[in-house]
């Protein structure tokens, strides 16, 4: 060893002593004492104790003890001229560097010296020391000797070179430019682990940006189909799968090359990657039958192997295909089925992920059973981490919600799984909501369960259980008790538990749900005319009362303001309730409960029933035709003597516009402007006005002005039945996705109100009879679920079908995520965006900008020359400076001019210079200019 | 990027070598070295060879009583990554001689000496095996050549 007759501690003694350490503070003193004698032996001059020094830094290194302190004296070992000394100094460069690293700065010339060795090993560390450690100034600086290097006599550092220049690239894209021809030529190496190299390169870099690769294709192929070396071809394959998808036409060329590939070898690795390639390079359309029966039946090996690895990869190829055939893949349902119950927790979500598409109505039951029987811990020491619990949860529910619960059939069975489900994740942070909004959701949907959720619901908001260990799910089971409190069979109780509850033990979105609903279930339950109005009834409506206006004392000075608004209101309304009842008689002379109680409460809260709406209803509103923000509402008042002059004038107006209207048929949808109103109305009033007395006239224009001005008015609500036949015809009307086509009757005696957006939404959602869809028919023949889909408008078929994850998104959409960028991820924006086949704008800009400059100089001294034109030459050539910055991107025409522009004598120079000015000016109009 | 970093970790959770193919802080690197230790060494034997850590992948695998851990792109195969880093144990078996943890120990520098001539940027630059260890060897042979020369020159004075 290096120190074997120096009285310094060696590497060895330095793990010994680490190693006879007892404990972890015996350790750390020892550590500290070794770290303190390196700070003097790095400054020594001895050459051989500094590197031993740095030695034994690198190792501690490892355990992250800092060495950056020590970055000088690591880049004199590595320039020391001795190899040993050398390959210290590079390993504890590529150990304890970063691109930030100072010293770094003063490394160039040395690297540049020992890229330059006559000696391979020299060139080769130096090569593998600038992978570890580029800089953007490094790689700019020594790109051009490391493209010189992919030419060495020795394949053994051409392949080095090679490799680095990746890190180059990332570092310097522009380095792309110049070395990419070299960087193909390598391609055609003779040394294969050359050709491997680059093949490795061109795969990375494509996967920033496939476009610049193509051109390489048919190099590519030739090593695909010749090539026996699984290392390469893996990558070769990877590289295809890049650059698939940008190019449709590749997959008729690989997929013969490939589909061999697949047949004939044993590599698992190489069988993986081609059909990786297939599937993730788009190559798998759904028509490809024949290409996905293959690879589906080849993945199918995966699982009859014992190999985990195998299953692992197996799955998550699996999960791929199944986006595009599920059906091949649900073939293999077997086997995916038995990874759900892997011990390999790996396994087992991957394979989860994979059935959520793959259950029907038949397998629903028996899929949910296995995974809910996971959730439950069998022994206390036996409990799975909650992310996978979490995962379960959201699959069981993925897969019961899918496609609007096409696959489930009994939905009291649902309501029971989610009821379980909440007592199941007791504990589990953040999946209660989860499951709230799923129970919600049948609650509003599926009518005929609706009392068995509400129920369930009542249950969950009594229970002291769920409201320590996932509360969460109440601010859901809150609301539907609340809002179908109809189907309550004990309302009482409910209430008595809901204002039973401490303020500070909900959370304030919970609380502010409850006050919603306690006001409902109030007026159900005190409202209702079964029970006669005794006096003693009375006492009890008045106890709850007051109970509840105490209750909502406590909210009304919350911090949260949506649940201090909330208990505001309601508190001044059960107040007047109090109030009302103890303004009663004392006897039962009276049986009617006051009004306030009887009426206007269920009237705050029954008027309409609440059905789904499609999230994209809001979207899909068509705009009006003709609506103009912009336009002004009132027309400016025009000042006239008399009125009839006023009236005289207006005639006139609807004269013209009936005149210009009466080709073209009227139905400009949102009457937004005044004219345009007005241009209605004569329509109206059966064709031909003029003829018609004035007095009708007058009436009829009132009649519709104020028509128009009560359905422009929200506040306005029309009689019921006027509004239920209109939304019908609406809805005919919207479903040919026209609102009132060219001949349809109706249109000219409904328009104005037809037309206006506002009311057209709030009737179509309340009075309109909800749609329905319903559960597929199967060979089970299960009951008729009638499931209410959500409301939208116009193409109602694109709201029904929900995507898995859609509907998953929808329901964690509160689910908070972090989206941090990872740090190892590698930051490749540079080499993302670098397009060889763009001219290299810098490049010939800064060429153009030179050359200018060389010119412009030139013309300087001819012009000094020439002393009678001197002052227009000068002239010249400052307005010229001026315009040096702004390059013009057509090379070509430039420098065809200046290529005669140094031809021609002096003298016509000059006006050469002015038309070239001239052209410049003209290009620049064009936008044409690319600043420096 | 294909293999972002290498590291070697004992049972007991002691790490025998670190390799990384990309620069990271030295905090960032104890972290990374912190939670896949964690994961690594809570995997049972009958357990896949894969895990997913933030937005790459862990591929390890043990031998005797290391474990060789590579990290690699969410995109790369994992399959071919369990054959580098098997490629890589048989070289140190060669090198070394029945390599043992303590071999790996003593002589870290050795071990990453190998690892850089097998991998270089993350990629796998050489497939055969010969040939890895013949530059090792050559590499060696220099540093011998460079002590002789030098022990000569001190026994001279």
């Amino acid at each position: 060893m290096l120190t074997g007759y120096r009285f310094k501690k060696s590497l060895h003694d330095l793990i010994r002593g680490i190693r006879a350490c007892k404990d972890e503070e015996a350790t750390d003193k020892y550590v500290r004492s070794a770290i303190s004698e390196c700070r003097q032996e790095v400054l020594s001059q001895d050459m051989d104790v500094k590197a031993m020094a740095v030695l034994k830094l690198a190792y501690l290194q490892m355990f992250g003890h800092d060495m950056t302190w020590a970055s000088f004296n690591v880049l004199e070992v590595m320039s020391s001229p001795k190899f040993a000394q050398k390959r210290i100094g590079y390993l504890a460069a590529m150990q304890s560097f970063g691109v930030d690293t100072d010293v770094l700065m003063l490394a160039t010339n040395m690297l540049k010296k020992d890229l330059a060795s006559s000696n391979h090993l020299d060139v080769a560390m130096a090569i593998s020391g600038l992978s570890n450690i580029v800089s953007p100034s490094l790689a700019r600086d020594l790109a051009e000797d490391l493209v010189k290097m992919m030419n060495h006599s020795k394949p053994y550092v051409r392949k080095k070179a090679v490799l680095v220049m990746y890190k180059i690239f990332l570092q310097f894209p522009e380095a792309l430019r110049t070395s990419f021809p070299r960087l193909r030529e390598k391609l055609e190496d003779p040394e294969i682990s050359v050709v491997s190299a680059t093949v490795n390169v061109i795969c990375e870099l494509a996967k920033k940006h496939p476009k610049n690769y193509l051109p390489l294709a048919p190099q590519l192929f030739n090593i695909l189909t010749t090539s026996s070396n699984n290392w390469m071809l893996i990558k070769i394959i990877k590289l295809f799968a890049s650059l698939g998808p940008i190019e449709p036409r590749l997959k008729t060329k690989l997929i013969p090359p490939i589909t061999n590939v697949i047949q004939t070898t044993t590599a698992m690795s190489l069988l993986y990657e081609c059909i990786n390639c297939i599937v993730s390079g788009g190559m798998l359309s759904k028509e490809d039958e024949q290409l996905a029966t293959m690879c589906v039946g080849k993945l199918r090996i995966f699982f009859e192997e014992t190999d985990q690895n195998l299953k692992f990869v197996g799955l998550l190829a699996y999960n791929k295909i199944v986006l595009t055939h599920p059906l091949l893949v649900a073939q293999n349902a077997d086997v995916i089925m038995d990874c759900m119950d892997d011990p390999d927790l790996s396994i087992r979500e991957r394979a989860v992920e994979l059935v959520v598409y793959l259950v029907n109505t038949d397998t629903l039951f028996d899929v949910v059973k296995r995974l809910m029987l996971q959730l439950i811990p069998q022994s206390r020491d036996q409990v799975l981490p909650e992310h996978y619990r979490v995962e379960v949860v959201r699959r069981i529910l993925d897969m019961c919600s899918n496609n609007t619960y096409s696959n489930v059939t009994n939905f009291e069975w649902y309501v029971a799984v989610l009821v379980d489900l909440v007592k199941i994740t007791e504990g589990v942070k953040d999946i209660g909501a989860e499951i709230g909004v799923e129970l919600q959701n049948v609650a509003v949907r599926v009518r005929s369960v609706r009392d068995y959720a509400v129920g369930a619901s009542a249950r969950m908001v009594t229970d002291k259980d769920v409201m320590i260990k996932n509360p969460g799910v109440l601010k859901y089971a809150g609301w539907i008790a609340g809002e179908y409190a109809i189907y309550l069979d004990n309302p009482e109780i409910i209430l008595d538990a809901m204002i039973n509850i401490e303020p500070q033990t909900l959370s304030d979105d919970t609380a502010a749900v409850y006050i919603q609903a306690i006001p409902k279930i109030y007026s159900k339950y005190a409202g209702t005319d079964r029970i006669p109005w005794t006096h003693s009834r009375a006492q009890e409506i008045l106890q709850l009362t007051e109970n509840i206006v105490a209750y909502l004392e406590k909210y009304s000075t919350s911090m949260d303001i949506e649940v201090q608004e909330r208990s505001v209101e309601f508190l001044e309304l059960f107040r007047l309730i109090a109030l009302a009842i103890k303004e009663r008689p004392d006897d039962d002379s009276d049986l009617t409960p006051p009004a306030l109680i009887s009426q206007a409460m269920p009237s705050m809260f029954n008027v309409w029933e609440l059905n789904p709406v499609s999230a994209k209803a809001q979207k899909r509103i068509p705009i009006p035709e003709g609506l103009d923000l912009d336009e002004e509402f009132n027309a400016p008042v025009v000042y006239s003597e008399s009125e009839d002059e006023e009236e005289a004038l207006l005639r006139e107006q609807i004269m013209k516009q009936q005149q210009l209207n009466s080709g073209k048929n009227i139905n400009s949808v949102a009457a937004s402007t005044t004219a345009k109103a007005k241009s209605n109305k004569p329509k109206s009033t059966r064709d031909g006005a003029s003829s018609e007395s004035e007095d009708e006239e007058e009436m009829e224009r009132r009649r519709q002005e104020r028509r128009r001005r009560q359905a422009e008015d929200p506040f306005y609500i029309l009689e019921s039945d006027k509004v239920v036949s209109k939304s019908r015809k609406q809805r005919q009307n919207s479903s040919s996705s026209e609102l009132s086509g060219p001949d349809d009757p109706m249109k000219n005696e409904k328009l104005d109100i037809d037309s206006i957006p506002i009311m057209k939404l709030e009737i179509a959602s309340i009075a309109a009879p909800v749609t329905k869809k319903k559960s597929k028919r199967h060979r089970t023949q299960p009951a008729h679920v009638e499931i209410a889909t959500e409301e939208t408008f116009g193409d109602e078929n694109a709201a029904t079908v929900v995507h898995p994850d859609e509907a998953a998104q929808r329901r964690t959409s509160a689910r908070a995520t972090s989206h941090k960028k990872s740090i190892l991820r590698v930051d490749a924006r540079g080499l993302e965006n670098y397009d060889l086949d763009s001219p290299d704008e810098d490049e010939a800009d800064r060429k153009e900008v030179e050359k200018f400059k060389a010119e412009i100089l030139e013309a300087r001294k001819k012009a000094a020359k020439a002393a009678e034109e001197e002052v227009r030459a000068t002239h010249i050539v400052v307005k010229k400076k001026k315009k040096k910055a702004k390059v013009v991107k057509k090379v070509k025409k430039r420098e065809e001019k200046n290529d005669t522009l140094t031809e021609k004598p002096a003298e016509e120079e000059k006006t050469d210079e002015k038309t070239e000015e001239k052209a410049e000016e003209n290009v620049e109009g064009q936008g044409d200019i690319v600043k420096t | 990027m294909a293999v972002q970093y290498v590291i070697l970790l004992s049972r007991q959770g002691k790490v025998r070598l670190a390799k990384w193919f990309l620069t990271l802080s030295l905090k960032e690197k104890s972290k990374i070295v912190k939670d896949v230790s964690t994961l690594v060494l809570g995997r049972r034997t009958k357990m896949c060879n894969f895990l997913e850590y933030k937005e790459s992948k862990v591929v390890y695998r043990r031998y005797a009583s290391l474990f060789f851990i590579a990290g690699v792109d969410s995109t790369d195969n994992e399959l071919i990554t369990l054959e580098i880093i098997h490629r890589y144990v048989e070289q140190m078996d060669r090198y070394y001689g029945n390599v043992c943890e303590l071999d790996i120990i003593f002589n870290f520098q050795k071990a990453y000496y190998i690892l850089d001539e097998l991998l270089l940027a993350g990629e796998l630059q050489e497939s055969s095996k010969r040939d890895v260890l013949r530059r090792i060897s050559q590499q060696d042979a220099l540093e011998e050549a460079e002590g002789d020369e030098e022990k000569f020159n001190r026994l001279g004075i």
